[in-house]
């Protein structure tokens, strides 16, 4: 009897011991590319979109202190929350504050729009209400941008999170994206 | 009236149950990611793909959505309407105010195996299984959507969703806010009108309110005279909704639909035609709640209250329905998917038979609760994965109920999906089948007997539950981005079916002189149906879409013959070919045209031939807040038979029709 939990243990021991290296291998291939959870990677793509794009009412990056960058999400948070802790940051000197809007009435103060993927029947008369007004558009709706959205955010099977972005409906809409971070996107007319 | 109270103290309840769950903490997080390069963001592995909601278009099974935009340019009027554009549905208008709607076979007025839902409360009728279309005429312009599948849905629905689903989701009060007047006239529709005003009380708190009225013309008999089938109701309701989380909606509604019947008497004539108004009437109040939860999962409670009237001669039924679900969504390890759920439905009635029937007992309370599970498992991400679930119910009738599924999924590329399921569904029995003893219907001398035969139905009380398999396989592919395929191939096999038999044939010396057949519902009828349906949607250019439908379905039933009469009947009423080509044109920024073409074989139990239907839909943007739309439905012909047989004293020809139709919104 002793023989045997001897043998459990020993079992058990070498067993732990093999467990280190495959965990240890694990870690360190953790280091190389960020690994990082999707809806972190897409808030933080957006945080990226409010310090490239220039607005047409506000000519002069920083000179109105006044103006606020309004990011609304359209039809509920997609982000799990993760997108909430940029209130209150700053793109080009302009304090961000976010709002939910789920009503079509209340997009007009908004800088940028986050539209919730499930929102595709919406699409036809948000585009109508979007219509002259200078409001990026971002969703992770797959055809967005093709539907006329003007940044899509595409996960694709290498497990990268992608940008297309629809030309035509950003200059449509009087906006502008800095040349590098279109440089980094997958561009479509 | 204590059966309401009861309903209420149930409904608050519920209400209470809400107010726990919100009270669920909220979610902590790290806040690092902001400031990484844009690069590096773009290079970052995704470690967790986050839960898709997966998307019921993208789901493993046989599914179409129409949008609340296809209702309003189409300009139906009423739901059944709408469910023709729905490939593979089967919908055949019996008169002006009742329709034979299935999916997959087994039509017919009050056709059960579907299961029929506004916002998650079931409206089929629980006395039998089928749903009164005539009682449930929404305000279209409510509407956000209609989700059908087609096949069996038990594993997550439950009971009655054997042939398919139909899922009415009507908008949230914040999408559908301002003013809008909808007013309408024509050949058929006598007066329509529909007004609808949202608000909000607060930042994220929103309402709508609506009231309808409708009048709709009789058909001719084929005689060439009144069909007697005039309807005519109204509905009003309210919506609430407290942001994306929190949403309270009823209505009442009232609705007389002119029908015929015939009294029978065992002397001559043996059967007088009569006519009545049937009249629905009902209420209820929904509530939905969701709130998600850390890393993606998602609790959510539904709760609502139904009561439902139906008076007319055959029988009067009053039904309380009080309904509470919860459901939770979860990955608990990364390839796993669960959806875990349980409920409980309590439903009363009161049911008052006539001259003809007996409902024994005449009044009843039974308790159903039901749990599932389902676990979708991702095998290869964005490649393969596999969906296994089940229901368990438990119901006051047959106890113990199970429906599983298993459907399996693989996408070759980003563009094509293919998949296959293996499905178990149940219909439970209903207190038709149950409960109902029919008394004295009297069949004139010559059909049976030289005599005339009294025939009765005796309840059966150990009638069991219809089983069915079903086999699905599917292709879907996104061939260029403007032209799609949606393919669905099934076979179906149906165990313990509703047969009628004959228990023998008894002369009565009389006076008067008849023989007595007395029948009794079995569970002997078996059947095998096979089929599918093929969908192409091409957008030929940004402002022209074209739809291109075929169903095909072939039906076989196995069932004893009763006095030398087959009864396999149910093979023939549903057409073995459907196709519509559907096109929506924007012709100018204000002007839009919809056409949509149906073909409709032939129904040989009734002796109807196959049918061309036409419905055109002319829209014209007077104004920035005017819209007229010019309907014209049935065009193609003067005026067809979709439904019943030739000696149904209920027999109309749907005629061809016109209407116009104003809607202002400020």
């Amino acid at each position: 009897m002793g023989i045997l939990v001897n043998r459990i243990c020993k079992i058990l021991l070498l067993a732990g011991f093999l467990m280190l290296p495959v965990s240890a291998h694990g870690a360190w291939a953790q280091g190389d590319p960020v690994q990082l959870y999707e809806q972190k990677i897409k808030a933080g793509l957006v945080y990226n979109f409010l310090k490239s794009t220039s607005w047409p009412d506000i000519a002069q990056p920083g000179t109105e202190q006044n103006i606020k960058l309004k990011v609304c999400l359209f039809g509920g948070d997609p982000f799990d929350g993760y997108l909430l802790p940029m209130e209150g940051r700053t793109a080009q000197r302009h304090t961000i504050t976010i709002s939910q809007s789920i009503s079509f009435n209340d997009i007009d103060g908004c800088r940028v729009l986050f539209v919730n993927r499930n929102e595709e029947t919406a699409l036809p008369e948000l585009f109508e209400h979007l219509e002259g007004k200078s409001i990026l558009t971002i969703s992770d709706m797959e055809g967005f941008s093709e539907q006329g959205g003007m940044i899509e955010l595409a996960t694709e099977k290498d497990r990268r999170v992608h940008i297309i972005i629809n030309k035509k409906a950003l200059e449509s809409a009087g906006l502008d994206i800095q040349d590098s971070l279109m440089k980094l996107a997958q561009l479509i007319e | 009236m204590t059966g309401l109270c009861k309903s209420f103290k149930f409904f608050t309840a519920g209400v209470l149950a809400f107010m726990l769950i919100s009270s669920f903490p909220a979610h902590a997080q790290t806040i690092d990611y902001f400031d990484l390069p844009l690069a590096q963001l773009l290079g970052a592995e995704v470690v967790s793909v986050s839960k898709k909601p997966q998307k019921l278009a993208q789901s493993p099974a046989a599914v179409y959505v129409i949008t609340g935009e296809d209702i309003i340019r189409s300009g139906v009027t009423n739901i059944p309407d709408a469910l023709r554009m729905a490939p593979g549905v089967q919908v055949a208008q019996a008169d002006s105010n009742s329709w034979a709607i299935s999916i997959r076979g087994f039509n017919n007025v009050l056709a059960k195996r579907l299961l029929v839902m506004i916002d998650g409360r079931t409206i089929y009728n629980t006395l039998h299984g089928g749903v009164y279309w005539e009682a449930h005429n929404v305000a279209m312009g409510n509407i956000d959507r209609i989700e059908i599948v087609r096949g069996p849905g038990g594993s997550l629905w439950g009971a009655n969703a054997v042939n398919g689903v139909i899922n009415i989701i009507m908008k949230k009060s914040y999408r559908n806010q301002g003013t809008r007047i909808t007013a309408g006239y024509g050949s058929h529709e006598r007066g329509l009108i529909t007004v609808n005003h949202g608000g909000s009380f607060a930042d994220d708190k929103f309402y709508n309110v609506y009231a309808r009225y409708f009048d709709r013309d009789n058909y001719r008999n084929l005689s060439g005279t009144s069909a007697n089938d005039e309807w005519e109701g109204y509905r009003a309701g309210w919506r609430t909704d407290w942001g994306d989380y929190l949403s309270i909606s009823g209505d009442i509604y009232r609705s007389g639909a002119d029908q015929n019947f015939e009294r029978f008497s065992l002397t001559p004539p043996f059967e007088t035609a009569d006519s009545e108004t049937a009249v629905n009437k009902g209420g209820n109040i929904t509530g939905n709640f969701r709130k998600p939860l850390e890393n993606g999962a998602e609790v959510s409670l539904r709760t609502y209250f139904d009561y439902a009237s139906r008076d007319e001669n055959i029988l009067s039924d009053e039904r309380y329905i009080f309904d509470i679900e919860t459901q939770y969504n979860f990955q608990p390890l990364g390839r796993h998917e669960f959806i875990a759920g349980a409920g409980v439905r309590n439903i009363r009635d009161d049911l008052a038979g006539t001259e003809l029937t007996v409902f024994s007992p005449a009044s009843r309370e039974d308790f159903n609760f039901s749990g599932f599970l389902q676990d979708r498992i991702i095998i290869v991400p964005d490649e393969w994965d596999l969906t296994l679930g089940s229901k368990f119910e438990h119901n006051f009738y047959t106890g113990f109920e199970f429906q599983p599924t298993a459907r399996l999924q693989w996408l070759p590329d980003e563009d094509q999906t293919v998949w296959a399921s293996v499905s178990r569904a149940v219909s439970t029995p209903t207190r038709i089948e149950r409960d109902l003893d029919i008394t004295n219907l009297v069949v004139p001398p010559g059909l049976l007997s030289p005599t005339p035969a009294l025939v009765t139905l005796a309840n059966n009380k150990s009638f069991d539950s219809e089983k069915m398999i079903a086999y699905e396989l599917g292709y879907r592919n996104r061939i260029t981005s403007g032209l799609s395929l949606d393919a669905a191939l099934f076979y179906n096999e149906y165990h313990d079916m509703l047969s009628v038999e004959a228990a023998g044939v008894t002369p009565v010396a009389g006076p008067p002189a008849h023989v007595l057949v007395p029948l009794v519902a079995r569970n002997d009828q078996s059947a095998e149906t096979y089929g599918g349906e093929l969908v192409l949607n091409w957008n030929v250019n940004s402002e022209w879409k074209l739809t291109g439908a075929y169903s095909y379905l072939e039906v076989f039933v196995h069932a004893p013959d009763v006095l030398g009469f087959s009864q396999e009947l149910e093979e023939d009423d549903a057409p073995a070919h459907q196709a519509s080509i559907q096109s929506s044109w924007n012709i100018s920024k204000t002007l839009n045209l919809d056409t949509n073409l149906y073909y409709v074989d032939s129904l040989p139990r009734f002796g109807i031939g196959d049918y061309v239907r036409l419905d055109a839909s002319l829209g014209w943007r007077i104004h920035k807040n005017v819209r007229f739309n010019l309907v014209g439905q049935n065009l193609a012909e003067e005026a067809h038979r979709e439904w019943d047989a030739v000696d149904s004293v209920n027999a109309a020809e749907i005629e061809r029709s016109v209407f116009g139709n104003f809607t202002w919104e400020f």
